[in-house]
């Protein structure tokens, strides 16, 4: 998996491109551990290029969701399509983070 | 009936799911799925695999996997998935509780929840000694 992270206004676009296994949500939580310390605590993962993603993927998300969180920001999603979003919506996840259609919507929610 | 089950064993490391994922594949392939049926077939797989890896052996003992599967039609695979662990039947955990929020989501305990909802008839039994996985693949498309 390829994680790019780009800051658009107030939010860090982190664009996530392939597979999310057992090795990279490590380096996907090691990346948002960095920007939420960094002081980015809103966190736009743009989940449109991502094909795969597994239990271990999904609660890479709840914890850097609760961290961002607690540090007064919040994790949204955007692009959700395929295996990914019907995981999201099987595990209802869906309804746990802000979700929109693009990332630039999500920017804008936060703006 | 069942064609004739194809098996391999390996050792119960994650270094081990790739070719646990290619061997499923394999099998997918000769049922006629559909490419875009491959990523939940091994998600189903990952999630079963890294399971047994977790849990049936005591830190630092070694021990096996065994995966088998049988074509049961077009778009049909039967899978089985032992190993000689600890006596452990995943299917007995409760299930998660989808309906809290963010604060009190439990980070884990999704796993084998995905497989009850992506595989078909699954059940757990104790052979001989071992734990004993048992479910369908089905094509979506």
């Amino acid at each position: 998996m390829t994680i790019e992270s780009n800051k658009v206004g107030k939010a860090v676009v982190v664009k996530l491109i392939g597979r999310m296994d057992a090795d990279s949500n490590k380096e996907f939580d090691a990346a948002c551990e960095r920007l939420v310390q960094e002081g980015s605590v809103f966190l736009v993962i743009d989940l449109a290029n991502l094909n795969y993603i597994n239990s271990a993927g999904l609660g890479s998300f709840l914890r850097n969701a609760k961290r961002a969180q607690e540090k007064g920001g919040a994790l949204l999603l955007s692009g959700l399509k395929g295996l990914v979003k019907e995981v999201f919506e099987m595990t209802r996840l869906i309804t746990v983070f802000p979700v929109f259609d693009s990332t630039d919507a999500a920017c804008q929610s936060i703006a | 009936m069942f064609n004739q089950l194809k098996q391999i064993q390996l050792p119960a490391e994650i270094s081990s799911l790739r070719t646990i994922t290619e061997f499923v594949h394999s099998g997918a392939q000769l049922a006629n799925f559909p490419e875009s049926d491959l990523d939940r077939l091994d998600l189903v797989m990952e999630e079963v695999v890294v399971n047994v890896i977790n849990y049936a052996y005591p830190d630092g003992q070694p021990g096996n996997i065994e995966v088998s599967y049988a074509i049961e039609g077009l778009g049909k695979l039967f899978v089985q998935v032992s190993d000689a662990g600890r006596e452990f039947d995943p299917l007995a955990k409760d299930p998660p509780d989808l309906r809290l929020g963010l604060a009190e989501r439990p980070i884990g305990g999704l796993g084998i929840f995905l497989v009850k909802r992506i595989a078909r008839s699954i059940s757990y039994s104790r052979v001989d000694n071992r734990n004993v996985l048992s479910f369908h693949l089905e094509a979506e498309s």
